[in-house]
């Protein structure tokens, strides 16, 4: 038993030219999941190849293959949303944002923070306890999330990825515990509402 | 007492456990009388739970979500490119 997870046990591993038909596939959709993207997940999934093949001699057998691709393929997911959520400040100021023009919340008068009329949140005719079987579901959650400003999917992403907590989230991201705060509060805001509209159509 | 919109920041702040005892009672008097805030409430643990489910059962985004044969082939030719390379190099 013992020698099985030594260097010298190659059964399990396959050739770097076999990746594609064996991994690619799940690969992909473990990626899409996260990223929401298409062409982003495409080249998410090639450059996990890629690397894998420079650092195949430092894969042992402590996981299978796949996981071990995993691992390179989710740290490639992380870099992605370090670098988006560099490239531009981290805005959460809704209003100033035109893409995002939702408040749901009174901003002035007597029902100050109050629920806007028209955002308050009505009831959805599901099952709330048992997950959704229903793929069209999951299409319209995973647009619903591709809408959401590009740094604010990259903390919500992060926080929903295994694994991370919010500190370790706000030191990938730097930015502030605060500010990690008001993006989780306003993506799930924004998905909720997103997912009112365009699956549960209560209004 | 807290409006909605600190109410539901609460609901989010709870969900990673860092929300203070104080500001947990404060929470949950709102949502006794609030109903728009318990609604809020449910359906984004709802959501979150969906998400985790999805990521852990990759099935979940089929058909939207397939990697075309055209791409995989591509894949294929700058792995096997990458392979040359690094065999020249060696």
């Amino acid at each position: 038993m013992a020698n099985l997870s030594t260097h010298n046990s190659q059964h399990t591993k396959s050739e770097p030219s076999q990746w594609v038909e064996l991994y690619s596939d799940y690969l992909f959709v473990y990626a899409f999941a996260r990223v929401h993207k298409k062409e982003v997940a495409e080249d998410l999934v090639q450059d996990t190849f890629v690397s894998a093949i420079k650092a195949k001699d430092s894969f042992q057998q402590k996981s299978t293959e796949r996981t071990w691709l995993t691992s390179i393929l989710k740290n490639k997911i992380i870099d992605y949303y370090k670098k988006k959520s560099t490239q531009s400040e981290i805005s959460i100021g809704a209003d100033e944002d035109s893409e995002n023009p939702n408040t749901f919340f009174e901003t002035e008068g007597s029902r100050q923070g109050m629920w806007q009329v028209d955002a308050r949140p009505g009831f959805w005719d599901t099952d709330y306890k048992t997950p959704v079987e229903k793929i069209e579901f999951y299409t319209i959650l995973n647009q619903c999330l591709e809408n959401l400003p590009e740094q604010w999917a990259a903390v919500f992403t992060l926080k929903n990825m295994e694994d991370f907590d919010a500190q370790e989230i706000c030191k990938e991201l730097n930015i502030s515990s605060s500010n990690y705060w008001v993006i989780m509060h306003r993506s799930k805001l924004q998905l909720r509402d997103c997912m009112s509209k365009n699956w549960f159509a209560e209004k | 007492m807290l409006n909605c919109e600190q109410a539901t920041f609460l609901v989010t702040k709870e969900t990673s456990g860092t929300i203070t005892f104080s500001e947990k009672i404060k929470m949950q008097f709102h949502l006794l009388v609030c109903k728009y805030c318990r609604l809020f409430k449910k359906q984004s643990t709802f959501l979150s739970e969906n998400i985790n489910h999805q990521h852990q059962h990759s099935d979940k985004c089929l058909p939207d979500c397939k990697l075309e044969d055209s791409r995989k082939a591509r894949m294929q030719e700058i792995l096997q490119a990458e392979l040359k390379k690094g065999s020249e190099e060696n």
